[in-house]
């Protein structure tokens, strides 16, 4: 029996039959690669997308598990009526500003965990929920440092206080 | 300003103006290099030095990325020779064009066409620009990153369209486990009839591969053939955890003298004998991103060609040895770069062309995808090898201080003697160099290529297994024995830094060893005992900043902390570094904080620079505390990041670097370029063993720094 799923992608409600893991629909049906594969096991963040405002990783998620449910990936931050928006945006104008990547392959699944973290805050952000937010994530580059500082350069711009901190990148 | 002539290695060999540039209608430029965006930004390094001497906008500047129809043939990019080779190649065709450009008159780029020929030999008299650190624009490459635009290979045929190739096809392979297996063909009917229609399996000998339509019908089938397919094959060594005795396991052995200089003299009799063995134990290079490639075979025989698309280091290498292992010309084949994840020595991308390659011929006129698993990226790229290092020097104290000329340091301690052996597989097996295909996979198939073992380049080329294996220390007699491992049934290959990794941090926790036996100071010992003054430069500049002996005197009074140094000079010939450690050893190792001081010469794009030290680094610092490849008597095991755990966000230490000025002392003209790339890994890995000694007074000779490691270490 063929079933259908409905879900929203970045803002947008789709129909799909898809029945492999979300990220394999993600990318190869729908053509959104900013969300990278990296391990299919969830060990790595390559392939983290928001769903309904959390960050996770898609590559073992099925599709059946998204019916109903919102989900965005990094293109979203083209669509200005998303909430998600305006936080991306800021985070990318920041990871420019820090030249927060060598490779860039990682660079995705951080923003978008970076961005449910911003959401998600309510007036203030410490070091330690920023680098909790980013652990799940790897970087074989080494720009974690960098990483570290755009994210708490877009957290001040978001309004946010950070807390005093017992260690700064 | 203008700089000292300095010929690149690359223009020799591709010595025409039109191999580099072409002048373009619009008055840009087109700028060719045969080296490879790795994700290290050497493209925009490379741009901004075009730019500046034809005196450009930096968008008025477009760089071509490599391709074997029109890109100088650059050899590897690899060795951190990619400013030395293509930058100083293309610095000098820009000066060049500069000039042709005064000297004609002319407005633009593009009525320059109209004047001159290109095809002339670059005009290596023409003087260039200084670039001291004016170059300071950011990489233009980070905001399609950041965007997650469609740049890597990865996405190549997923979301990027690749007209007027249609019908993509994706490709796995299917293999038994180990080096070399054999597939038991009675099954394999059996196993194929059983697949989807829209599935096509393939073999030639014990090497098997699907194409279908779809990603995860090429999934599923390969993986069902996986549990159906049986294989005959070798065992592996049953190692002690880590492989530390594999030296003992390896059938054989290549021993050779590497280096030896100066004079043997007599030990007096209150001269002190040192011996101590460390090892680092065989690596993942861990790339983010399994390697990926397309290819394409033109289905018409009047045209027959190959088109491969790849993330390799070297398209022109890879190039050769696809015509070998598939018998044809290999002017027959086009080989196209495109970027892939982070590349840090010779990973699953030249191997994964092959099975591409190899695919497509098989279904001419259809371009087949092949994605590496994580599981294939692990177990089928090369590891780099396991190392032994034996250090054994005898020291002497000296009465007297030299009585005249300049003071050259401690004269009170000699080294009279310093022996380095070093015990590892070869650090190459790169293709490109042999008679023969160097992609594992074609080794299976019924032509029967051998097994190649893996090889050390020649010392001129910065050595494999001995890079950095001859000290940076005065010393009155030296000795390197290399014995390169033969026969293990390890592919082994180049990650960065090769051996220098383990000689470094051989050498430095050995200088560390004498050190604090003799009741020195760590950086005043290696001050005494180094010659160079750009090296002297740096250790001291690094001390200073860190404000060494205080540091580490209040250091010395909190529980479990402990400051350490190491020093190097990447390859003996290119960038001078240093490195601090501090760490706070609780019931693990956690590297707080880095310092950095490099000399790289004449400085580029310096946040490129400083962002290739601290990454360096930072990959050492994983190196050094988590890494180690495992296997069972089957296969490789470090399969996933949890059997291979990589440093995490809460462990990454903050990092400093320093740049010193790309000029000597007393001096106007800058020095040579040296490149960045590699300079932190060894240096790093020492400082933190020797800042772990000072922490707990425990020498930890087996890397990585684990829990268990440092218990051992503790009770030995």
């Amino acid at each position: 029996m063929f079933h259908s799923h409905s879900l929203k992608i970045n803002g947008e409600s789709i129909q799909t039959g898809f029945e492999g893991a979300a990220l394999q629909l993600i990318r190869n049906q729908l053509g959104l690669t900013a969300s990278r594969y990296g391990c299919g096991q969830e060990q790595c963040g390559a392939c983290h997308v928001l769903i309904d405002g959390q960050s996770k990783p898609s590559c073992q998620l099925t599709v059946d598990t998204l019916v109903g449910r919102s989900v965005v990936t990094l293109e979203s931050a083209q669509n200005p009526e998303l909430p998600t928006t305006p936080y991306l945006k800021a985070l990318q104008a920041a990871f420019i500003d820090e030249q927060a990547a060598q490779c860039g392959y990682c660079t995705s699944g951080l923003l978008i965990s970076a961005t449910a973290l911003l959401m998600s805050a309510h007036e203030t952000v410490s070091d330690l929920q920023i680098r909790e937010a980013l652990e799940p994530h790897l970087c074989r580059c080494g720009t974690h440092n960098r990483v570290f500082r755009a994210v708490k350069k877009t957290a001040l711009q978001c309004g946010l206080k950070l807390t005093p901190s017992e260690v700064s990148a | 300003m203008s700089q000292l002539l300095q010929t690149s290695v690359s223009l020799k060999t591709n010595p025409l103006l039109s191999q580099w540039l072409r002048f373009e209608a619009n008055g840009s430029v087109t700028v060719f290099t045969g080296k490879a965006e790795l994700g290290q930004g050497i493209l925009h390094a490379l741009k901004l030095m075009a730019a500046h001497e034809l005196d450009l906008p930096l968008d008025s500047v477009h760089i071509e990325t490599a391709n074997t129809q029109n890109s100088p043939d650059e050899g590897m990019t690899s060795g951190s020779l990619s400013v030395q080779d293509s930058g100083l190649a293309i610095r000098q065709a820009s000066a060049h064009a500069a000039q042709l450009l005064k000297t004609h008159a002319c407005a633009s780029y593009a009525d320059l066409r109209s004047h001159v020929d290109v095809k002339l030999p670059v005009d290596l008299s023409v003087p260039t620009k200084s670039t001291a650190l004016t170059l300071t624009e950011g990489r233009d490459d980070i905001e399609a990153l950041v965007q997650g635009q469609p740049i890597f290979l990865h996405d190549l045929g997923i979301n990027v369209d690749l007209t007027p190739i249609k019908n993509l096809l994706h490709g796995r392979m299917v293999r038994g486990p180990g080096l070399r297996c054999t597939l038991r063909t009675d099954g394999w009917a059996d196993a194929v009839a059983g697949l989807p229609k829209e599935v096509q399996a393939f073999r030639d000998g014990s090497l098997v591969g699907v194409v279908a339509p779809t990603e995860e019908l090429a999934e599923k089938a390969a993986s069902k053939l996986q549990r159906l397919l049986k294989w005959d094959v070798a065992a592996l060594p049953e190692c002690i955890e880590g492989g530390v005795d594999l030296v003992e396991r390896a059938p054989a052995m290549d021993s050779q003298v590497f280096h030896e200089a100066g004079q043997l003299s007599e030990a007096s009799k209150d001269a002190k004998r040192y011996e101590a063995v460390y090892f680092r134990p065989a690596l993942h290079h861990g790339s983010m991103g399994p390697s990926v490639a397309l290819a394409v075979w033109a289905s018409d025989q009047a045209s027959s060609g190959l088109k491969v698309w790849s993330h390799t280091q070297g398209i022109f290498p890879l190039r050769k040895d696809l015509a070998l292992a598939l018998g044809v010309d290999a002017q027959q084949i086009e080989v196209q770069h495109v970027r892939g994840a982070g590349c840090y020595g010779h990973n699953g991308a030249d191997d994964v062309a092959y099975n591409a390659a190899w695919l497509a011929r098989l279904v001419p006129g259809q371009c087949v995808r092949v994605q590496w698993t994580r599981e294939e990226e692990m177990q089928q790229s090369p590891l780099a090898p396991a190392m032994r290092v034996k250090l054994q020097a005898t020291v002497q104290s000296v009465a007297a201080p030299t009585s005249s000329g300049p003071p050259k340091g401690r004269a009170d301690l000699e080294l009279l003697t310093w022996q380095h052996d070093v015990w590892s597989q070869g650090h190459s097996s790169r293709p490109g160099r042999a008679a023969t295909p160097a992609f594992k996979d074609s080794w299976l198939t019924d032509q029967q290529f051998p097994v190649l073992e893996p090889i050390n380049v020649a010392a001129a080329a910065g050595a494999g297994a001995e890079r950095n294996a001859i000290p940076p220390y005065s010393t009155q007699h030296v000795k390197v024995n290399a014995h390169r491992l033969l026969g293990l049934p390890f592919r082994t290959s180049a990650l960065r830094s090769l051996g220098a990794h383990a000689n470094v941090f051989a050498c430095e926790s050995f200088m560390d060893e004498i050190a604090d036996d003799q009741g020195l100071d760590p950086v005043a010992f290696r001050l005494g005992k180094l010659e160079d003054p750009r090296a002297r430069a740096v250790v001291q500049t690094l001390a200073d900043q860190v404000n060494w002996l205080e540091r580490r005197q209040t250091l010395s009074q909190k529980e479990g902390w402990g400051l350490g140094i190491a020093y190097a000079r990447y390859k003996s010939k290119g960038a001078y570094c240093a490195v601090v450690a501090e760490v706070e050893v609780t019931h693990q190792v956690n590297v707080r904080r880095l310092w950095v001081v490099a000399d790289i010469g004449e400085v580029i794009h310096a946040d490129g620079a400083v962002s290739q030290l601290e990454g360096g680094a930072i990959q050492s610092t994983s190196w050094a505390l988590k890494e180690q490849a495992h296997w069972d008597s089957n296969n490789i095991t470090s399969t996933h990041w949890d059997a291979y755990p990589i440093l995490r966000f809460s462990e990454v230490p903050q990092v400093q670097v320093r740049l010193m000025p790309g000029h000597s002392q007393n001096s106007e003209s800058l020095n040579p370029p040296l490149g960045a790339g590699e300079a932190t890994q060894g240096p790093t890995t020492a400082a933190i063993a020797n800042a772990v000694f000072h922490a707990v007074g425990v020498r930890v000779r087996q890397l990585p720094l684990t829990p268990d490691n440092l218990a051992k270490a503790a009770l030995a």
